[in-house]
Order: C-alpha cells, then sequence, then structure tokens
C-alpha cells in the first residue's frame, strides 16, 4: 500500500478515536447549553406544552451531566486508585428518567385537564388571578 | 486496550457501529429481495398509509382523539418506572455470592416493585381507562352509582372497516 | 448493610398502606358509603403517628438515650446512637421524628377539613385521600433523608401527589393552579438536581454531610462545588417559597382546595424545610456558615419584608393568607442561620426552635384555612374579606378561633406564634444575627395590620345584604363536624402551645 494512504488512513483513525475520547468539558458544555436552552424554553414560549418539553430538556441535560460526571470519576478512580465513586451517578440518571417520566404523565395530564376547561393551551391566558 | 492504535475506551463501541451497519444492510437486502419476488398490483386501499386506528383521510393536522393520550400516558410511565429495575439487574451477581440471603431480599424487592406497578394496572383497568369507551359511573333508581360498561369497541375502530 | 434496619421506615410504610388501602376501597364500595374514605385517611394517618411514636420509643429504650437532634450531632463512641441508616441514606434523628411528625399531624388536618367537599366528587374520591396520604409518605420520607439521591425522590413524590391534588377540584381556579405549580415545580426541580450533579461531579459524594468534607476525591475546582451548591440553594429556596422565588405562592394557593392549600402551606413547606435545614445544619454547619449564611439572612429579611407588604394589599383572605406564609418563611429562615462558632448543643437548641415554629405554624394556619373552607353561601365558596362580616354573630365560636388563630400569626402573647417567633428571633439573635432579627420583630409589628383586618371584619364591620332588597344577613357557614373538630382542637392547641411551649419538649424526655 502506498505510504501516503497509510498515512492518511492513521489520520483518519487517529482523528476518530479523539471523536471518540471521553472528554468531560465537552459534555458538561453540551449539557449545560441544553439546561439553558431548557430554561430559556420554560420562560419564553407561550404554548404550554412546549413549555413541559422544555422542562424535560432540562432534566435530560443533568441526565447527561450525571452520566458524564460519572464517567468521569470512573477513569479518576482507575488513574489514582481511589474509591470507585461511578456507580450512584448513574443510579442517579437511572432515577432521574423514572422521575421525569413520572412527571411527564402527571403534566400532560393536568395539560389536557385544563384544555378540556379552557380551549386554551397559551400561558398568556392562564392569569385568571392575578391582582 | 489500544485499538488500532487508539488509546480510548469508546472504541469499545465499535461493536454497536458494526450491530447498526448490518442492520441497516439486512433491511436493504431484504426490501429489495422482496420487491424482486413479489407481484405488483397497487389499489388504493394498499397505497393507503399504515396510521394505527386512524383513517389517513384528509389533512393529518387533524385533532387527534384525546383516549390516544391516556393510553399513551399510562404505557410511559409502566414503560419507564423499569428504569429503576436495571440497578438491581447490574449488581444482582454480585449479590449471590455471600451466601445468597442478600441476593433472596433483592430478588424479593425487585417483586414487590413489580407488584405495585400491577396494582396500578389492576386500578386503571377496573377503572375502565384502557377501554376505548370509557366506563363510568351512573346514578340508578336506589341512589347508588354502579359500574356500567357502555359497548365495547375495540382498540382501533377503523381497523374492521379497512379491511372489508 | 443490614435489612432490618427498614423497619425504622414502618411509619412512612403504613402511611403508603393506608393510601393503596383508600384508593382500592373507593372502587369497591358502594357510593353511598364513600364517607368511610377519609376515616380510613384518617386512621392512616394516626396509625402512621402511633408508628412513629412507638420507633421513637423503641430506638430510645435500646440505646438508653432519646436521638440526637441531627447525625452530626451524633456521638461516635461504640454503642452510642447511630441514626444513619441503609448506608447513610436516611438519618433517624430527632429533626426527622420532628418533621414526620408535623406532616401527618398536617395530612391529617387536611383530611379533616376536606371531609365536608361532598359537592365536589372529585375531592370526596378515594384518589384524593390516596394522594394526601401519598404526599405526608413524601414528606415523612424527606424528614428522614440524607443523601441526595432519597431526599430527591421523596421530594418528587411528595411535589408530584400535590400536583394533582392542587388540581383536583374541577374548576378554571384549580387546573390554574395546578398548571402553575406542576411547571414552576418542575422547573425548580431541574435546578435543584443540576446542583446535584456538580455536587456529585465535583465530591463524588452524595451523602448530606459528607458532600463538603475536603477530601483527595475533588476532580476540579470550587467553582464547581460553590455552583453546585448555589443552583442547589435556589431550588430549595423556590421550593419554601422564600423572596425573590415566591411569586408562584399566592396564585397557587388560591386556587387550589382549600383543604389542599393548607396542606401545601405547613406540611410541604414543613418537607422543604428539612431539606434547607439538613443542608444548613448537615452540609454548611459551622464550618462553613461565614461563606453560606448570609446569603440565608439575605434570603430571610427580603421574604419577611415582601411576604408582610404584599399581604398588606390583598382583599382575598385566602391570598392574604398566603403572602402571610411568604412572611413566615422568611421569619423561619432566621431560625437555620448558623453561627460560625456554634457548638452542638447550640445548633440543637436552634433545630429544636425552628421545628417549634413549624409545629405551631401547621396548627394555626390549618385552623385558618379550615374556617376560610367553612364559610360560603349556596355552596358558592366565599374568601374576601367583607364576607367575613358579621361572622362573630352567626357563628361566634368559629369567629372566636379565626380571631385566635389571627391573633397567634401576628405573634400575639398567650398564644402558640408568640413563643414560635420569640424563640427563632432568639436563636438568630443567639447566633449573632441581630440585625435580621430586628427587621424581622419590625415587619412582625406592621403584619398586625392585615391580621387585625380579619378580626375587624368579623366583630366590627357592619353586614350588608348579599341581594338588593333584602336584609343585611351576616356570613353563613356550611356544617361539617370534622372540620370543626380540627378547627377546636387546633385552637385549643394554639392557646395550650402558647401557655405551655415547653410541652412537646418535655414529652421527648
Amino acid at each position: 500500500m502506498d505510504a501516503a494512504l497509510t498515512l492518511a488512513a492513521s489520520d483518519l483513525v487517529q482523528w476518530l478515536g479523539n471523536l471518540l475520547t471521553f472528554r468531560l468539558a465537552s459534555c458538561l458544555a453540551l449539557s449545560g447549553a441544553l439546561f439553558a436552552i431548557g430554561a430559556w424554553g420554560v420562560l419564553a414560549r407561550r404554548n404550554i406544552l412546549l413549555v413541559l418539553i422544555s422542562v424535560e430538556l432540562m432534566l435530560n441535560a443533568v441526565m447527561l451531566a450525571f452520566v458524564a460526571f460519572a464517567r468521569a470519576h470512573v477513569n479518576l478512580a482507575k488513574e489514582t486508585g481511589l474509591p470507585y465513586a461511578g456507580e450512584s451517578g448513574q443510579i442517579f440518571a437511572l432515577t432521574i428518567i423514572a422521575l421525569a417520566a413520572a412527571e411527564a404523565a402527571v403534566g400532560l395530564a393536568i395539560v389536557i385537564a385544563y384544555f378540556r376547561n379552557r380551549q386554551t393551551v397559551d400561558t398568556r391566558d392562564i392569569s385568571l388571578m392575578r391582582h | 486496550m489500544p485499538v488500532l492504535g487508539v488509546d480510548t475506551e469508546l472504541m469499545q463501541y465499535s461493536t454497536v457501529f458494526l450491530l447498526l451497519g448490518s442492520a441497516v444492510a439486512l433491511t436493504f437486502a431484504l426490501l429489495t429481495l422482496s420487491r424482486l419476488l413479489r407481484p405488483y398490483h397497487p389499489t388504493p386501499e394498499k397505497e393507503m398509509t399504515y396510521e394505527c386506528g386512524e383513517d389517513p383521510v384528509g389533512s393529518g393536522w387533524l385533532r387527534f382523539n384525546i383516549r390516544f393520550y391516556v393510553v399513551a400516558l399510562v404505557f410511559v410511565l409502566f414503560d419507564v418506572e423499569l428504569a429503576l429495575v436495571f440497578p438491581i439487574a447490574t449488581i444482582f451477581k454480585s449479590l449471590t455470592a455471600g451466601g445468597g440471603t442478600a441476593a433472596l431480599v433483592a430478588f424479593a424487592e425487585l417483586f414487590f416493585f413489580i407488584g405495585v406497578l400491577f396494582l396500578g394496572l389492576v386500578y386503571i383497568w377496573k377503572k375502565g381507562d384502557l377501554g376505548w369507551v370509557r366506563s363510568f359511573r351512573v346514578p340508578t333508581e336506589q341512589g347508588i352509582r354502579s359500574w356500567e360498561q357502555p359497548k365495547q369497541v375495540g382498540l382501533a375502530p377503523s381497523s374492521a372497516k379497512r379491511i372489508s | 448493610m443490614n435489612w432490618s434496619e427498614l423497619s425504622e421506615l414502618l411509619p412512612v410504610g403504613v402511611v403508603l398502606a393506608a393510601a393503596l388501602v383508600v384508593v382500592f376501597l373507593d372502587l369497591v364500595i358502594a357510593h353511598k358509603d364513600r364517607y368511610a374514605l377519609p376515616m380510613v385517611a384518617l386512621a392512616g394517618c394516626v396509625l402512621g403517628l402511633g408508628s412513629l411514636i412507638q420507633n421513637y420509643l423503641s430506638l430510645t429504650t435500646y440505646y438508653k438515650q432519646s436521638p440526637p437532634w441531627f447525625s452530626g450531632a451524633a456521638e461516635t463512641a461504640a454503642g452510642a446512637f447511630n441514626p444513619l441508616i441503609l448506608g447513610g441514606h436516611f438519618s433517624i434523628d430527632l429533626f426527622g421524628f420532628a418533621i414526620a411528625g408535623v406532616a401527618l399531624l398536617a395530612g391529617a388536618l387536611s383530611v379533616l377539613s376536606s371531609a365536608h367537599e361532598e359537592d365536589d366528587s372529585a375531592l370526596s374520591s378515594g384518589e384524593y385521600y390516596g394522594l394526601i396520604l401519598l404526599a405526608v409518605a413524601g414528606m415523612m420520607l424527606l424528614g428522614f433523608a440524607h443523601d441526595f439521591l432519597t431526599l430527591l425522590v421523596s421530594l418528587e413524590i411528595m411535589s408530584i401527589s400535590t400536583y394533582i391534588l392542587a388540581g383536583s377540584r374541577r374548576d378554571l381556579k384549580s387546573g390554574e393552579a395546578a398548571l402553575k405549580y406542576l411547571v414552576l415545580g418542575a422547573f425548580s426541580t431541574a435546578f435543584l438536581m443540576m446542583g446535584i450533579a456538580f455536587i456529585y461531579g465535583a465530591t463524588g459524594k452524595l451523602s448530606l454531610s459528607e458532600v463538603l468534607i475536603p477530601s483527595e476525591q475533588l476532580v476540579s475546582s470550587a467553582f464547581l462545588i460553590r455552583g453546585g451548591l448555589a443552583l442547589l440553594l435556589v431550588g430549595v429556596l423556590f421550593k419554601v417559597g422564600a423572596a425573590p422565588f415566591h411569586f408562584w405562592i399566592p396564585d397557587v394557593y388560591e386556587g387550589a382546595p382549600t383543604g389542599v392549600t393548607g396542606l401545601m402551606a405547613t406540611g410541604v413547606k414543613a418537607a422543604a424545610f428539612a431539606v434547607l435545614g439538613r443542608l444548613a445544619f448537615e452540609t454548611f454547619g459551622p464550618r462553613y456558615a461565614h461563606d453560606w449564611a448570609w446569603l440565608f439572612a439575605a434570603a430571610a429579611v427580603l421574604t419577611m419584608a415582601v411576604g408582610n407588604f404584599l399581604a398588606l394589599r390583598q382583599e382575598n383572605v385566602k391570598r392574604m393568607l398566603a403572602y402571610s406564609g411568604i412572611a413566615h418563611t422568611g421569619y423561619l429562615l432566621l431560625g437555620f442561620l448558623v453561627s460560625p462558632n456554634a457548638d452542638g448543643i447550640m445548633l440543637a437548641d436552634q433545630l429544636q426552635n425552628a421545628v417549634f415554629y413549624l409545629l405551631a405554624y401547621a396548627l394555626m394556619t390549618l385552623g385558618a384555612f379550615g374556617v376560610v373552607g367553612l364559610v360560603r353561601e349556596d355552596g358558592r365558596r366565599l374568601e374576601r374579606l367583607e364576607d367575613f362580616a358579621g361572622l362573630s354573630k352567626e357563628h361566634p365560636g368559629l369567629a372566636l378561633c379565626m380571631a385566635m388563630f389571627m391573633f397567634s400569626l401576628a405573634g400575639l402573647p398567650p398564644f402558640a406564634g408568640f413563643f414560635a417567633k420569640f424563640l427563632v428571633f432568639k436563636s438568630a439573635v443567639d447566633a449573632g444575627y441581630v440585625l435580621p432579627a430586628v427587621l424581622g420583630v419590625l415587619t412582625s409589628v406592621a403584619s398586625m395590620a392585615y391580621y387585625l383586618r380579619v378580626v375587624r371584619a368579623m366583630y366590627v364591620d357592619p353586614v350588608r345584604a348579599t341581594k338588593p332588597g333584602e336584609a343585611p344577613a351576616g356570613a353563613r357557614c356550611r356544617y361539617s363536624w370534622t372540620t370543626n373538630l380540627l378547627i377546636y382542637g387546633a385552637g385549643l392547641a394554639t392557646i395550650l402551645l402558647g401557655l405551655f411551649p415547653s410541652g412537646p419538649t418535655f414529652l421527648l424526655r
């Protein structure tokens, strides 16, 4: 095989490897961005369903942060021989999945009940009690 | 372990990518094969998009029946709450090591959890939320409200019509 | 891990079992027998309380000493009381017992105040009482939770049940309250979870008392842990309803059914303060008081000012009580200010004072909401101040109790509210936070204006005719023996706690 082609192939493998290497900072940046988008959605969107979706986005960002941190702790334990602290983060992430599902189900049920009464899902209309 | 000279653990995901690739390839292969083998006689009924339970007539932006949401919500709950079972499953082998009592307790806890979920299923079943037409309580002459079950229709009312 | 330690959570199990029984009982009994449902729920609360007391007594007998106020105050000697169970996930200490007791009391009293709502089928269903019991179980677990994982799960058990409860009346206001509570509650929970994620990332630990102990496990900067704690505090201050995160409270309290409002104002608040207390006393403690206590003090001052100021302008009694609840959150926050050089005895005293406040506040608030829930006309709920005119003539007993609750909430002797306020102000002064305590006294004096407006409406204001051409008639009430039992019981307890403030502590010995 041509020497230049071998070099290109190993470059590609190197590039793919770098892409696949776990980096805490990138994971946290993604998680932070998702959390911020979700928070903006809760505050700015007018459709109550989109607000609920934004809340779910925030919870997913938290889940991603937990998994990333758990992975970082696994690596740390391997490098330093300190006690292993990775599993509690993963269990936390699984728990958040279950909690988020329960919250979403209750949220949608409340929205459906409200829609039956009011025929609106616009947050600007949800202000009967403002004084 | 270095894979292709790259020392990264995430390369272990190569198995997953391999599986993904073969799944896509197999799908295409089977679809092409059946296309080559089957007879081709289209009718309007056959061309219709399969949309579980709803007739694909008119605009797609119609309001869906609210009962879809009730069943979907119940499904989501039962589906996702099982995520809580995974932690026990992953450590179960290590629990069997010390004599087995810990494993038994964990097993019992697992079944207790699933039992509580099952109680929830029994509750919504009894309440009639799983039927397509929800049963409801109606007052009778004695002043006692009783369960009245309206005529039950299958989960997909339009499917029968489509077959005929 | 010792599996028999699970038995120390038996009170929670009793309440959960009662919740299941109530829900399934509703499916099988005839409609005319539905009055039994609140009685079963009440029995669940009473049995839970009994089981809690039995637990306390057996622990005290076993260790030959009463439990410590919080796990950090426990002695480490062999054979000493070890409150941490199930691998440190729960701490069976006096603070937890007290919060669980207040939660059970709030649950029982809100069941009593809901039992008259037969006109609204959703409020007399088994689901309603089952959800109250589930929320109470969540609050009890939150009182004992000593780990971020158990804390979060208990918080969600409580919150999700309360979201549904807030929307259980089939009208627009109730639905709107549920929606607002759900969206803002989930929003704050997301912040709380993100805070926990940061703390876990920085320390690798989830135990409340261990996360700030320096160790080599720290992955990275102090920024991560400080940012995490800040996010966590935002979430917790949101849950207790402290300014500047209080804006959801008035709408949710006004829209929710009155029995549920009582539960949210007392039980949910006590449970949220359990989290705040564990953070202040176990996580931060005297060691980090310099860094964090000023934040609590600032929030306390702001909350007292905002709550009292906005309460002055309210014409709706339920909404006024909501703002008064915000003000009381401010007073309570004063009780959680930790001095940098506090010792274990002082911290235990402070916690004891805060718990006394929670108990007294629960009694008088639930009593007041009970009266508000009774005042109605032709099945219409009346909540405005002018609707209370003439209550002293039509129902002198109820008016007397309401007046007592108002005096007690304002902090006048000889009622329980006076001693509660006195004790938290004293613990703030003892911890060295004199200025917040002085501001607390001043706002407390100002608060008398709006509490006395209710008393004036009941006793002094002229009654008006409901329809033109009719003779003027005073406020009319629905009769409900359960709610009357709640109101007179709470009234009696408010006086007794005021006259014998050391009563609860005496019982502990």
